[in-house]
């Protein structure tokens, strides 16, 4: 999970401020070298020109995410993704990762609902090592029933180490499957479930290589130190080859539908404090509706300075913690309140004030001074957010992959500086609806344990 | 929304921690060094395509350090980076947990979050506001080392946020009503980190290994939160908070000698006093392993910390100690990788690092198993623990890691951020300031038998210390076989004992059982 604006936002982080600075961040982001182009078998390709330092960054992104899997198949994705680093054609099992490595680079891939990505930076002598690399991986990845034992095992650790093992992280999962309920798309989690890993065959593997891992279902993006002119020969020459083939569009079932609010309380061996999610159906990242709950969430929970932050931890002290967000997704969204509380304070307490606030906003609005600081913040989240090679190759094709278009990137900014107090009004009078909402309470301990207090 | 991001699960293909063992150095390697590399790999497998050869590689080194000294001795470093109009200023104390007093373990990183809890002019709340709307982001902190007030920010911002930084680092009220506040999110923050099986691993691991050493304690502890006052605080500030002991790093779009005038106007005011000099208690001396088993009943994992005292950063012997453990466990290409993860199947991940640290760091070797291959796991990282220490890396293995080291650097100065990290570490650890040049020199000249030699002298598995947090019944008395073991609560009261069961001579025994 971890979707694509909110990464930006967070390595960024947001804005707003003096007329100057607006403008200042405004050309920076305006005059990112943006150049596209697409091969005969529909693979499409982004290049950003950077000579700040001799680094290039290398992403793949491809349009397949846990959204697509079948149920009985969660966690398919991102098992395939592991797949990708255990060796192809001229590459052998574990080299994905020591040819970059010893070459002075760094890579890794992530897969999240909406799509699975892959990524080096390289010094940038080292370009044609990570296209080349990327390329045989795509045309002619090696399945076999050891690497896939091996890296089935590997992603069941991985699940308990970050997910079982810790406190409050299943809380993360159920929260989706909660609020989603019959959307599986995105109500099972990308890790997965263990019982689904565990029988997951090779042949549904292989399968799925065949079905997503086709050059016309991907974006290959290039950021940093290199000439367009260059790597499009390399492309060619790498990629040119790999044949395209059909893939089949997503079906996007009907959305989420709620009737009545949802609670559920759940427990957690590892947590010490109470804590709670909160959920709203919200439309699609890029909506128009979308960019004002963004600032919102902004007002509400960004930073030290902002009202459930200053008023639940500083002012009532009866929060350890809270955030706020929307999740950014693709398709139907959240915007989600996450909160630990105090010791000795229940989870009810913090929800009746956030319920105020929201009731308060919907009413009555922000005031201008945090409009306009939500704006600052998401004004230098771009300037920020964008400095490495590897984000801005990572932000373009998304962009591209998403969307149609990577220089749509450019003018994003424009949308979240239009946002208007009034907007923001609408917003939270359309969507924080009673019916529309999920709570679930996490309680530490374990529900027996609780029963025979 | 970066509070955010800390709840949202991103499924990684591997560890952050390999991300972040990324390590540096630049200018392209010889040919020579090539060469063999890729040979290595055609002899492997001669059918296969080779992959392509690098282009001719373009230097970088870290872009000149500007230096100027405020009248009360406070040394300003400035480094240009105008590629976007962005600067980060981070103003340096040279006193961390090291200068904690005894009784107050932790006194420096509660001093760190106090400082932005409001000033003699502003509040908290003001504090946060002011510096938010300006679509920066403050923050404080401590390490081992120092302790840090950083700010990032749009260039033009440059002034007004270092008149925030210096009056937030320099004016603390230190209230008592803050730090009340303060003092229950901490109490609350500790009870957590309790139920964090790596946070109970990394603070037993560090406390048995140090003792009364300073780097022993790695948090504070609620009898500290409990005890201690403002007026502990506001002591420690005015010790260590002066000209003499810090200095500032600033990068980005800015002018040297405006950042130096802007330092004067904003930080000039502040005493001289003088450099604080730590006092570094013996850690206990070890000559035999010992295995102490921290028991989490119902624990899916085992968390695992292995390693032994090693090295001082400033130490010229750090860098062929930093290439052997390259070769065994620095990254994803490591041995200690390579062989738990992708071969054996027992961990995400398996790594080994060289802290970095002023007085003797550390070396150690972690990941996290399932239970069931505790032992297991503990078997072959003796087996990787004994190879480095007896015997020279193999001549490709070499190559790789010195390249890797030398070659990434490029990776390492990419963002004015990263460009002030590497300016903190050269003042931190006394280190030239050509040092960044000449390590990358000094990386490719080491030979194997230098490796070996330091990685005999501080990787040492027969006289390690083990940490695992997990569930004791499952593997604890297993684990006989590799030396005496200690069954401990979290609270440290001792459960059970083993006695050693080793094979007569010592050796680790490197057990291989079946992949479960």
């Amino acid at each position: 999970m971890g979707t694509a604006l909110g990464v930006l936002l967070a390595t960024a982080t947001l804005f707003v401020g003096s007329q100057a600075i607006a403008e200042q961040s405004t050309t920076a982001l305006s005059n990112l070298q943006v150049s596209r182009a697409s091969l005969e078998n529909g693979l499409r390709i982004v290049m950003n020109q950077d000579h700040t330092v001799p680094t290039v960054a290398v992403s793949v992104y491809y349009d397949v995410g846990s959204r697509r899997e079948a149920k009985g198949r969660s966690g398919f994705a991102h098992l395939f993704e592991h797949m990708m680093f255990q060796g192809s054609a001229n590459v052998g099992k574990g080299e994905h990762f020591s040819l970059i490595i010893n070459r002075g680079g760094s890579a890794n891939g992530t897969t999240s609902n909406d799509r699975t990505n892959y990524f080096e930076t390289l010094p940038s002598n080292e370009l044609a090592l990570g296209l080349w690399l990327e390329a045989d991986r795509m045309r002619s990845l090696s399945i076999t029933q050891e690497n896939f034992e091996n890296q089935r095992m590997t992603v069941m650790e991985e699940r308990r180490q970050r997910i079982d093992n810790q406190p409050y992280i299943p809380s993360m999962l159920r929260i989706n499957e909660l609020a989603y309920g019959d959307y599986w798309p995105y109500a099972h989690s990308t890790i997965g479930d263990m019982q689904d890993l565990i029988d997951a065959p090779l042949e549904a593997v292989q399968e799925f290589f065949k079905t997503y891992y086709a050059p016309n279902n991907a974006v290959l993006s290039i950021s940093g130190d290199f000439s367009p002119e260059e790597a499009m020969r390399l492309v060619e020459k790498y990629f040119g080859e790999i044949p395209a083939r059909e893939t089949p569009a997503f079906s996007e079932p009907p959305a989420p539908e709620q009737s009545a609010e949802r609670t559920e309380t759940m427990y957690d061996a590892n947590a010490t404090l109470p804590a709670f999610h909160f959920a709203y159906h919200i439309p699609p990242n890029r909506s128009p509706d979308h960019y004002a709950l963004e600032i919102l969430a902004l007002v509400l929970g960004d930073g030290e300075s902002s009202r459930l932050y200053q008023t639940l931890v500083k002012q009532e002290e009866i929060c350890q913690d809270v955030t706020v967000g929307t999740d950014d997704r693709r398709g139907p969204d959240l915007f989600s309140v996450w909160a630990v509380m105090a010791s000795g304070h229940a989870p009810k307490e913090a929800q009746n004030i956030i319920l105020s606030e929201l009731a308060a906003i919907a009413s009555k609005g922000v005031t201008d001074r945090e409009l306009e600081k939500a704006k600052n913040r998401i004004h230098a989240a771009f300037v920020f957010g964008l400095q490495s090679n590897m984000a801005r190759s990572q932000h373009l094709a998304e962009y591209e992959l998403y969307w149609g278009d990577a220089n749509l990137l450019k003018l994003e900014l424009d949308y979240y500086l239009a946002v208007s107090a009034d907007d923001i009004k609408r917003v939270a009078n359309t969507y924080f609806k009673a019916n529309q909402r999920t709570v679930l309470d996490v309680m530490p301990g374990t529900a027996l344990a609780s029963e025979e207090k | 929304m970066t509070i955010w991001l800390r709840f949202r699960l991103a499924v990684v293909g591997l560890s952050a921690m390999f991300l972040l063992a990324a390590c540096g150095g630049s200018k392209g390697s010889s040919s020579a060094e090539t060469q063999t590399a890729q040979d290595a790999q055609a002899k492997a497998q001669p059918e296969r395509q080779l992959p392509p050869a690098p282009s001719e590689a373009k230097d970088v080194s870290l872009p000149p350090v500007q230096i100027a000294e405020l009248e009360n001795r406070l040394q300003v470093n400035t480094i240009v980076a105008d590629q976007l109009p962005v600067v980060y200023a981070t103003l340096v104390v040279r006193s961390g947990g090291e200068s904690d007093p005894a009784k107050l373990p932790g006194l420096s990183a509660l001093v760190a979050q106090m400082l932005k809890e409001g000033t003699t002019k502003r509040s908290s709340a003001k504090i946060a506001e002011e510096i938010e709307f300006l679509g920066a982001d403050l923050w404080a902190s401590s390490d081992e080392e120092n302790t840090y007030v950083g700010v990032r920010a749009l260039a033009e911002q440059f002034d007004l946020v270092m008149d925030i930084l210096a009056e937030v680092a320099g004016k603390p009220a230190f209230s008592n009503k803050e730090l009340d506040k303060l003092k229950r999110r901490e109490l609350d923050r500790l009870a957590l980190s309790e139920r964090e099986p790596q946070y109970i691993a990394r603070r037993t691991f560090y406390r048995q290994l140090y003792g009364p050493h300073p780097y022993g304690t790695v948090d504070t502890n609620p009898p500290a939160v409990k005890r201690v006052r403002r007026r502990d605080m506001a002591r420690w500030h005015r010790e260590h908070f002066v000209g003499k002991n810090a200095f500032l790093v600033v990068t980005g779009d800015v002018d040297p000698v405006q950042v130096a005038e802007t330092a004067q106007k904003t930080l000039g005011a502040w005493n001289a006093g003088k450099r604080a000099v730590p006092t570094y208690n013996e850690p206990p001396q070890r000559s035999d392993r010992s295995i102490l088993v921290v028991d989490r009943p119902g624990s899916v994992q085992s968390v695992i910390y292995i390693g032994n005292l090693a090295i001082a950063r400033a130490n010229r012997e750090w860098i062929p100690l930093k290439v052997a453990n390259q070769v065994l466990g620095g990254s994803a290409a490591s041995r200690l990788f390579m062989d738990l993860r992708e071969k054996r199947s027992l961990t995400y991940g398996a790594y080994s690092a060289v802290s970095e640290r002023v007085d003797i760091g550390p070396f150690v070797a972690y990941a996290s198993v399932r239970t069931e291959v505790t032992s297991e796991a503990i078997g072959a990282f003796f087996e990787h623990l004994e190879r480095i220490n007896q015997e020279p890396a193999d001549p490709e293995e070499l190559v790789n890691a010195k390249r890797y080291l030398s070659d990434s650097f490029p990776l390492r100065v990419d963002t004015p951020g990263k460009l002030s990290e590497l300016v903190v570490e050269l003042r931190t650890f006394g280190l030239p300031d050509d040092y960044w040049d000449r390590y990358r020199q000094w990386i490719r000249k080491t030979s194997a038998s230098e490796a070996q030699y330091v990685a005999r002298n501080y990787i040492r598995p027969k006289d390690s210390l083990v940490v695992i947090v997990g569930q004791a019944a499952d593997f604890a008395q297993s684990l006989q076989q590799f030396g005496p073991v200690t069954v401990v609560s979290p609270d440290g009261e001792v459960k059970a004992r083993f006695e050693d069961k080793r094979p007569k001579a010592g050796t680790s025994g490197a057990q291989r059982g079946p992949i479960q």
